[in-house]
């Protein structure tokens, strides 16, 4: 775990060059960002190729870089601008969302430690319910609620990446709670027993 | 306070950026509202198993982190050449840009003598030649030498004018003159005395 002056050496070296350097801040952040784009498209190829470009922009980037946010709220801002981008521009492309056809469990996902083989069905068809409610969640909620939740962001920090207000992000998160109570309320009861 | 109001507090409780004070509120509404309180176990719920939905790991690291990093070495060469090109650029001596100049002066000085003449152009051309005639003359006159020739062309030319023109009008003051007062005069003899005055002069 890098603490916050590590950080800050490596991007000051990255800065003049050292690809080193710069490497150690990609092992620390490409499985959250690869998650966060992978949350907003919906497909591990397009989330591999877009966590590649978005280091790259940030390594392009460092060199204009001046410390005033952290280098983790920088790069989440240069992975959601550029998949935001990314998705607009393949938005016919972008209709079929890999969690919908149920095809999860192919290699992406940790095996669940249960103890039984019934415990074990029920658990992975709750999950991909969630999946699917999280992945057709309008895309604006979906940002916002990923950044909070599975990057566990504050909202103050959120909002410095989205560009907005904290209010906003508040609001947008509540409202993402409030499709997801409603699409999951069905499986509450299982939600309950798992 | 609506409960839509409440069950936005408990979103941002859940999150843990609920002031003290909205907690509090939070907590008497919850006290009196059973539907709140359903609601919020609901959401609790959805979240707590939402946070242990394992991550989605990316496939194949090592090779996604050898990639990007030949990638990016590539990009570091590509911007160091461009930077010392642009480095030996600026160190050029300046000399070699004259040639460069003076071509440019070139080009621009054929290209603006070669314009077709436009109308005003032809009008300045000519308000010139009349100036440097002007110059040429007042030059002329200045040098002293010339001044008395000029003289003597200038006033030829104006008895020239004159005895043409009493020739040519016919009858002048003078004739009107002698008419009115009766007298008669031989055109001779005024001829002759017009050409004394003038040789006089």
């Amino acid at each position: 775990m890098l603490t916050r002056d590590a950080e800050k050496n490596l991007v000051e070296r990255a800065r003049q060059g050292e690809v080193e350097a710069f490497m150690e801040l990609v092992k620390k952040y490409e499985q959250p960002i690869y998650s966060l784009i992978y949350r907003m498209t919906g497909n591990r190829e397009d989330a591999k190729d877009l966590t590649q470009e978005t280091f790259i922009k940030a390594y392009e980037g460092l060199k204009k870089f001046r410390l005033k946010s952290s280098f983790h709220t920088w790069v989440h801002q240069i992975a959601v601008n550029h998949t935001l981008n990314f998705l607009k521009k393949n938005r016919k492309q972008r209709k079929n969302f890999e969690y919908l056809d149920g095809r999860l469990n192919d290699g992406g996902w940790k095996e669940p430690k249960v103890s039984s083989t019934e415990e074990a069905s029920i658990e992975d068809e709750l999950r991909i319910k969630m999946d699917q409610a999280i992945a057709e969640l309008p895309l604006t909620y979906k940002t916002a609620f990923s950044l909070v939740i599975f990057q566990g962001m504050s909202h103050a920090e959120a909002a410095r990446v989205l560009g907005c207000s904290e209010g906003t992000v508040s609001w947008k998160v509540h409202e993402a709670r409030k499709i997801l109570r409603e699409k999951l309320r069905p499986y509450l009861g299982f939600i309950k027993e798992v | 306070m609506n409960c839509e109001k409440y069950r936005k507090m408990m979103s941002d409780a859940l999150d843990g950026s609920l002031s003290h004070q909205e907690d509090k509120k939070l907590e008497l509404h919850l006290r009196s509202c059973a539907d709140c309180r359903l609601y919020f176990e609901e959401l609790r719920l959805i979240n707590e198993k939402i946070k242990t939905m394992p991550e989605v790991e990316m496939e194949s690291r090592a090779e996604f982190e050898v990639k990007l990093s030949d990638k990016l070495r590539r990009l570091e060469r590509e911007y160091n050449h461009v930077k010392r090109r642009n480095e030996r650029w600026l160190l050029r001596p300046t000399w070699a840009l004259i040639p460069a100049a003076l071509a440019i002066v070139l080009v621009v000085y054929f290209v603006f003598s070669f314009r077709p003449a436009s109308s005003q152009n032809l009008q300045l051309a000519t308000l010139m030649s009349y100036e440097d005639s002007y110059l040429i003359l007042t030059q002329n006159i200045s040098e002293g030498d010339y001044l008395e020739k000029f003289n003597e062309e200038v006033l030829d030319s104006i008895f020239k004018e004159l005895r043409n023109s009493d020739l040519e009008s016919g009858e002048d003051e003078v004739d009107v003159y002698l008419r009115q007062n009766n007298i008669e005069i031989n055109d001779n003899i005024l001829l002759k005395e017009s050409m004394k005055f003038t040789e006089g002069i």
